[in-house]
């Protein structure tokens, strides 16, 4: 993970990438119990001068410094990277409002708890519905803040569907 | 409760006691499974359609 905090502050620097946030299970780990994750993903925000290519730049930037492609992902030390451009509202908002935490003396930033039970919302799995309970459990976020924030994001409905099945009311 | 229910209540205890350590330390705790679960994920995983069809027979 050093290295993948490493990369992004040199992405950064360099501007291949505007802005980033750790999201999925590597920042939900921030906040619950540890949970067993091969993968880690980055919302990242790139130039607009990219245009349709978002990634191109990114993946050559990885590939300078010996880090290569592996199916969707880049392999960044033990970590296979998704990079996922921050495309709607949700994450974009999710990435600008990202907290900044220390890794080992290197500073990450990651989603906070609310963004990312929404995100989990927005997406539906199994695995996200137990990303959002888990959340829950470990009081990192509480059902009105996520309540309040679906609503903003049109999710609403989402939300009230999640409490009936998971919360019991 | 029973010992078992406190058997399984300690234990459910101990994995939440787990959130409280640093992001740093869970993390390197993810990352010393990892290995683990990728050997594991090869070991099921069919290796390719010749793999397959030695399954049928």
């Amino acid at each position: 993970m050093k290295e993948l905090a490493q990369l992004l502050i040199e992405m950064r620097v360099a501007g291949v990438i505007q802005d980033y946030a750790l999201f999925g299970a590597v920042a939900q780990i921030r906040y619950t119990e540890p949970v067993a994750t091969l993968d880690a993903d980055v919302l990242v925000a790139v130039p607009s001068s990219k245009g349709l290519d978002q990634l191109g730049e990114i993946y050559e930037f990885c590939a300078q410094r010996g880090w290569r492609a592996e199916g969707e992902a880049i392999r960044v030390g033990a970590w296979p990277t998704q990079f996922i451009p921050a495309f709607s509202p949700l994450t974009r908002e999710a990435m600008e409002q990202a907290e900044t935490a220390d890794f080992e003396g290197l500073s990450l930033r990651v989603v906070r708890a609310d963004h990312l039970a929404v995100i989990a919302l927005s997406v539906g799995r199994a695995k996200d519905f137990a990303r959002i309970l888990s959340l829950l459990e470990s009081s990192s976020v509480d059902r009105e803040a996520i309540a309040k924030l679906a609503a903003r994001h049109g999710l609403s409905e989402a939300w009230q569907k999640f409490r009936k099945k998971f919360l019991d009311e | 409760m029973n010992e078992l229910q406190q058997m399984l209540k300690r234990q459910a205890q101990w994995q939440k006691d787990r959130a409280c350590l640093t992001w740093a330390e869970k993390i390197r705790m993810v990352e010393a499974v990892q290995k683990s679960i990728r050997q594991l994920r090869a070991r099921v995983a069919p290796k390719g359609p010749e793999d397959d069809r030695r399954h049928e027979h």
